[in-house]
C-alpha cells in the first residue's frame, strides 16, 4: 500500500529543524512541540494502517529495487514512541534552560528525531547509513549542548567511537553492494550468496557497528559519560531512543540468524555488567546510564531467543527510561546541583513517578517492563538455556537494588537539597514525567495486545 | 600470494584502513585521532570506488556499443554522499575540539586526564 504520509514522517521534523533557528527565542519550543505532535499524528496514522501489511513508498515514482524505497513495517512502528518522547522532551528542555533551550538546541532535537524516522523507514542500506549519520551527528551535538565541564570530552569520545562504527557499517554496505549489485534490503536478501568470506565480513561489520551504536558491553564505554553529562531532556532521548536505533539496525542485518550464539552471550554479559556497574554509582544519572547498558543487553539477548519479546522491550524501555531521566532531571533542576538527597520530600508527584518507572525498569507486573522480560525469559527456557534465564532474573534483582537505593536517597535521606524551598517542578517539566510514568503502567496492561501487534 | 597481487587495489585499501585505525587508537593527540578517522574513511571510499570497476561490464544506459572500461555510477554516487557525511562529522568534531581546548587548554590525552 502506498501513502504520501510516509515521506512526511521524515520530512516534517527535518523541515521543522531547518526553520527552528529562524524563530524568536521564546517561540522556538512551541514550534518544536507542535511539529513533533504533528509527526506523532502521522506516525499513529501509519501504525494504524499496519494490520493490512507493511507500507511501501517509491521515492520520485521510481519502483524498487532501482529507486529509493521507504518502508514502514512493524519495526518502524517504533516511530510512535520516538515522536512521543521527543515531543515531551521539548518543553522539558525549554524549561531547564542552557543551550538546549535556544532555537538551535530545539533544532538539533528535531533533526535527531527526523534522522531516527528516516533510519526506521529506510528500505535500502545506503539510505539507512545516511540517516544513521543524521541521527548520530545530532546526538553528538545534543551531548555538547550541556554546559557541564567535561561534556565536550564526553561528546568527542562519543563521536570518535560512533564514527568508527559508522565507517564499519558503510564498509559492510559496500561489501553487500559488491556481492549482490543491489542496495534494496529485500532485493539484497533475495540475491545473497550462501556463504563465503565477504558475506561473513559484511554481516560481522554490521553487527559490530550496530552493537557499538547500541552500547552493548564491552562497546559501551562511551555511553555513561555522554548520557550522564548531557542535559536531562537529551539524556531521555539518547537513552530511550537513540541507542535503540543500534538494535533496530541489528534486526535489519542480513544473515543475523547465524550469529545467535554471539548475540546471546554478548547480551548476557552486557546485562550483568551494566547492572553491576549501576550498583556502584553514586550519581543518579550515571546509574540510569548503566541501567541502559543492562537493558540493551537484555534486548540483544532477546534477539537470539525471542524476537517478539525483544521488540516489545525496545518500545517499553524507551518510555520507561525517558520518564526516569526526566524525573532525575526534575530533581537536579530543583536542587540546583547533583546533590539530591532528600529532594523528593518536597516533590511527591515526581518521586511517585520515579518509583513507578523504577518498578517498571525492574520488570515487576503490571508495568510495561514486565512483558518483554517475561517473554525473553520464557524464550530462553524454551530454547533450553536455563543459565541465560537465570542471568535475566539475576539482572532484574541487581537493578532492583539500584532503584531501591536511589529511591531511598531521594525520598528519605537528609541533605542540603532538603532545605531548598519550592516543591514540584514547573508544569512544563512535571506533566511530561507524569504522562510517561502513566504510560509505563498502561503499556503493561495492554502487554498481550502489544505482543500480538509486533508478533510474527 | 597471486591472489594478493591480483587484488593489489583491495590490499592497499586494507593497509590504509589499518593505518587510520592505528592512528585513532594509539595517538595521544586528539587532532591526530581525528585525522586517523579521516584516513579510515578514505580507505572505505577507495574500497567502494574500486569495487565499482567491473571487468567486461558495459554502460548502463548507452549499451554495449561504447568503448570500455566502465565504472558503476552507483558506487560513485555512494562515495560522494559518504564524503559529505565525513566532512560534516569532521566539522562537528573540530567544533568539539575547539571547546575542549577552551576548557582545558590542551588536546593531549595524557594532559587531559590530569586536568579532568
Amino acid at each position: 500500500m502506498t501513502t504520501h504520509w510516509l515521506p512526511a514522517l521524515v520530512a516534517l521534523p527535518i523541515a521543522g529543524a531547518v526553520l527552528a533557528p529562524t524563530l524568536p527565542r521564546r517561540g522556538a519550543w512551541s514550534w518544536g512541540f507542535a511539529v513533533l505532535l504533528a509527526t506523532l499524528g502521522v506516525a499513529l496514522f501509519l501504525a494504524g494502517l499496519l494490520p493490512d501489511g507493511a507500507l511501501s513508498y517509491p521515492m520520485g515514482g521510481w519502483p524498487p529495487p532501482f529507486g529509493i524505497e521507504l518502508r514502514f513495517d512493524v519495526l518502524s512502528a517504533f516511530a510512535v514512541p520516538v515522536a512521543l518522547v521527543s515531543a515531551l522532551a521539548v518543553p522539558f528542555a525549554a524549561r531547564t534552560g542552557g543551550p538546549i533551550a535556544t532555537p538551535e538546541g530545539i533544532a538539533v532535537i528535531l533533526l535527531g528525531t527526523g534522522g531516527m524516522m528516516g533510519f526506521m523507514v529506510a528500505g535500502d542500506f545506503f539510505t539507512l547509513f545516511v540517516f544513521l549519520e543524521v541521527l548520530s551527528l545530532s546526538a553528538y551535538a545534543m551531548v555538547a549542548m550541556s554546559e557541564e565541564r567535561g561534556a565536550g570530552i564526553a561528546a568527542f569520545r562519543y563521536l570518535l567511537m560512533g564514527a568508527v562504527a559508522s565507517i564499519v557499517i558503510l564498509l559492510s554496505v559496500g561489501l553487500l553492494y559488491t556481492l549482490t549489485g543491489s542496495l534494496n534490503m529485500a532485493d539484497v536478501g533475495a540475491r545473497l550468496p550462501d556463504g563465503g568470506l565477504p558475506l561473513h565480513l559484511a554481516t560481522g561489520g554490521f553487527v559490530a557497528g550496530f552493537l557499538l551504536k547500541a552500547a552493548a558491553f564491552p562497546l559501551h564505554v562511551w555511553l555513561p559519560d555522554a548520557h550522564a553529562t548531557a542535559p536531562s531532556a537529551v539524556s531521555a532521548i539518547l537513552s530511550g531512543l537513540i541507542v535503540k536505533m543500534g538494535v533496530i539496525g541489528l534486526l535489519r542485518t542480513p544473515g543475523l540468524e547465524h550469529l545467535h550464539e554471539l548475540l546471546l552471550w554478548v547480551g548476557a554479559a552486557s546485562l550483568l555488567a551494566g547492572a553491576l556497574f549501576a550498583l556502584v554509582q553514586d550519581d543518579l544519572k550515571r546509574m540510569l546510564a548503566y541501567s541502559t547498558v543492562s537493558n540493551v543487553g537484555l534486548i540483544v539477548l532477546g534477539l537470539a531467543v525471542d524476537r517478539t519479546g525483544a521488540t516489545v522491550h525496545i518500545l517499553n524501555h524507551a518510555v520507561i527510561k525517558a520518564s526516569l531521566f526526566l524525573a532525575a532531571g526534575a530533581f537536579i533542576h530543583r536542587a540546583g546541583s547533583r546533590q539530591i538527597e532528600g529532594i523528593g520530600r518536597g516533590m511527591p508527584l515526581t518521586t511517585t513517578a520515579f518509583a513507578v518507572a523504577g518498578v517498571a525498569a525492574i520488570g515487576i507486573p503490571p508495568t510495561g517492563g514486565f512483558t518483554g522480560k517475561w517473554m525473553i525469559t520464557l524464550g530462553a527456557l524454551e530454547a533450553g538455556r536455563p543459565v541465560v534465564a537465570a542471568i535475566v532474573l539475576l539482572g532484574a534483582v541487581l537493578l532492583g537494588l539500584c532503584y531501591a537505593r536511589f529511591l531511598v536517597v531521594v525520598a528519605f535521606r537528609s541533605g542540603p537539597a532538603e532545605e531548598v524551598a519550592g516543591g514540584e517542578a514547573p508544569p512544563a517539566m512535571l506533566l511530561p514525567i507524569l504522562a510517561l510514568a502513566i504510560l509505563t503502567v498502561g503499556l503493561g496492561l495492554v502487554g498481550g495486545q502489544l505482543a500480538a501487534f509486533v508478533g510474527p | 600470494m597471486t591472489a594478493l597481487l591480483d587484488n593489489l587495489d583491495y590490499v592497499a585499501t586494507v593497509v590504509l584502513f589499518a593505518i587510520g585505525l592505528w592512528t585513532l587508537l594509539a595517538d595521544p593527540n586528539l587532532i591526530k585521532k581525528l585525522m586517523g578517522l579521516n584516513i579510515m574513511e578514505t580507505a572505505v571510499f577507495a574500497f567502494i570506488v574500486t569495487a565499482g570497476m567491473v571487468e567486461g561490464g558495459d554502460a548502463p544506459i548507452l549499451g554495449a556499443d561504447v568503448v570500455p572500461p566502465f565504472m558503476s555510477p552507483i558506487s560513485h554516487a555512494l562515495v560522494l554522499t559518504g564524503i559529505v557525511v565525513a566532512v560534516s562529522t569532521t566539522g562537528v568534531a573540530l567544533a568539539l575540539l575547539l571547546r575542549i581546548h577552551r576548557e582545558y587548554g590542551t588536546l593531549e590525552m595524557d594532559e587531559l586526564k590530569e586536568r579532568w
